[in-house]
């Protein structure tokens, strides 16, 4: 309780610093870098000046920011079902996993924008070309960790499954699973940061709606509030898709935090 | 009832080899408690880890029942020293306990009947939905009794099951395993390297010799049930058991047993 308050005393940082802000772009008067003032004024008029019967979000809204949404979950939730059920299929094969971690190395060191060229040549302009790139870039945190997490299950817990003659099913998800878990979930929050990496970057790329096409868009037609709208929307949606994923990871992740805490 | 026969093993090839056990032959009889006492080091864990299917012996085997142990067999239940990595701590104390009873084709409420009552025989009727790592170690390892208990084994193997408590806590769960045994029929082998415990609470001890082990001594304990800390140890039987003991397992290692003074 007592960290929770001294970090929102904390919080005061923040007004201090968008004050200061104000006052050096109306100081210094640069085309590129408007007042966040002006800044919030675009933000009110481009998302939330819709009509009242849709919660007052605007056709921006449901044309640009939905797809982009949807597009990460999608992609971040198919990541991580490939990389948890590759990942611990392979962490439980010790020979199989030393043959693959080369292979596995290699393709982390990639750098997933320089497939763009090649995913829209597969797939074309489009949602599929979007989700493959991110898929391709965000999948390595989440099989490297559940690789590990599977792969240095507790001894004597295997003993203890193989005493009792748990089942295969058993073993796996009551066991294996849960253990790796906490790895798991690194590997997850990894993979939602670059995962909205790389969907700006496809949308900037390769899209026809999306916030990062918005993005790019306001660039061209040198709408400089409507741009710094659009950075600063990436940086509270990162914001919130952290703070949701650390709150799930609590309550999934209870007994680890609290055995830690314990021991 | 079980029939070990001139059991060997081996760890490694070569020079590395180690040979932990040799030609261990002994037979127990049905609701038997058999201690069997050695110096540390000595192979005691790798008889059990034989006897319970974990490990296959590289000669000689193990028939339970008449049957030979190929692979765990499902009347055996092992209760480990290292309770806290035995019990698995995403489980509640109750799922703990229930967990390996599905097998038993017990329906859910079954399952968490037969664990309440296995966790009032060892005096934790209160702890179920607890944490094991909410517990103390000694309430811990009387959580894994009563796993084991729930089981209803046949067989039940205890692999230095106090060595890792408080002198008291070792005494209450001493007389904790006499109690339980008493309620269910079943035969029991306890692994220490505590010489006093050994008598106090076998109906025989069998020594064993230091690395690799074989049996030194197998003597009958004739001291009246039910035992008692104070009582037990003051009769003149039991003062000369020990003796005995102690200087069998000093023969095996060459230096001073800890005859006198519990370890």
């Amino acid at each position: 309780m007592r960290r929770a308050g001294a970090r929102l005393a904390r919080l005061w940082i923040i007004p201090v610093a968008v004050l200061l802000w104000e006052a050096v772009t109306r100081l210094a008067q640069g085309a590129y870098f408007p007042p966040p003032s002006a800044i919030a004024a675009e933000m009110y008029t481009l998302w939330l000046s819709g009509p009242a019967s849709r919660l007052f979000l605007t056709d921006t809204v449901s044309e640009h920011v939905w797809p982009s949404l949807g597009r990460l979950l999608r992609a971040w939730v198919e990541a991580g079902l490939i990389g948890v059920v590759l990942g611990v299929a392979l962490g439980r094969s010790a020979r199989l996993a030393d043959y693959v971690d080369p292979l596995v190395q290699f393709g982390r060191a990639i750098p997933p924008p320089t497939l763009l060229p090649l995913f829209l040549a597969l797939f074309s302009i489009g949602p599929e070309m979007q989700i493959a790139t991110i898929i391709f870039g965000i999948v390595w945190p989440v099989l490297l960790n559940s690789i590990e997490g599977a792969r240095y299950v507790d001894r004597l817990h295997l003993e203890t499954a193989t005493v009792f003659r748990l089942s295969r099913a058993q073993r796996l998800l009551r066991i294996i699973l849960p253990e790796a878990a906490p790895k798991i979930f690194a590997g997850l929050r990894l993979s939602l940061s670059l995962a909205l990496i790389l969907m700006v970057i496809s949308e900037m790329v390769g899209s026809t709606d999306g916030i990062g096409y918005s993005l790019v868009l306001a660039l061209r037609e040198s709408e400089l509030p409507t741009m710094w709208a659009w950075i600063l929307m990436l940086g509270i949606l990162g914001l919130i898709l952290n703070a949701i994923l650390i709150g799930a990871e609590r309550r999934i992740l209870a007994w680890h935090h609290r055995e830690r805490q314990a021991t | 009832m079980l029939h070990i026969d001139d059991l060997a093993h081996v760890y490694g090839k070569g020079e590395k080899a180690h040979r932990a056990i040799d030609g261990i032959t002994l037979t127990v009889a049905e609701n038997e408690l058999v201690s069997v006492v050695g110096p540390s080091g000595c192979g005691k864990s790798t008889l059990i880890r034989c006897i319970a299917g974990l490990i296959r012996p590289t000669r000689g085997r193990v028939l339970l029942g008449g049957r030979a142990i190929e692979q765990t067999p499902d009347n055996l239940a092992v209760v480990f020293q290292d309770y806290s990595r035995s019990l698995f701590p995403w489980m509640s104390v109750a799922e703990n306990v229930a967990l390996p009873l599905r097998r038993k084709g017990m329906n859910r409420a079954a399952r968490a009947a037969a664990a309440q009552e296995a966790l009032e025989q060892v005096g934790l009727a209160d702890a179920g939905r607890k944490y094991p790592w909410e517990l103390s170690g000694g309430m811990q390892q009387r959580v894994s009794i009563a796993r084991a208990l729930a089981y209803r084994p046949a067989l039940m193997l205890m692999d230095e099951p106090f060595g890792s408590v408080d002198a008291q806590t070792r005494e209450d769960l001493e007389d904790l395993l006499l109690t339980v045994r008493d309620h269910h029929k079943m035969t029991i082998i306890l692994i220490t390297h505590d010489i006093d415990e050994s008598v106090y609470v076998g109906d025989r001890v069998v020594v064993l010799s230091s690395a690799p082990a074989r049996i030194r001594g197998d003597l009958p304990v004739r001291l009246p049930a039910p035992r008692d800390q104070i009582a037990t140890r003051e009769q003149p039987e039991f003062v000369r058991l020990r003796a005995e003991v102690g200087r069998l397992v000093r023969r095996t290692t060459g230096r001073p047993a800890d005859v006198g003074q519990p370890a």
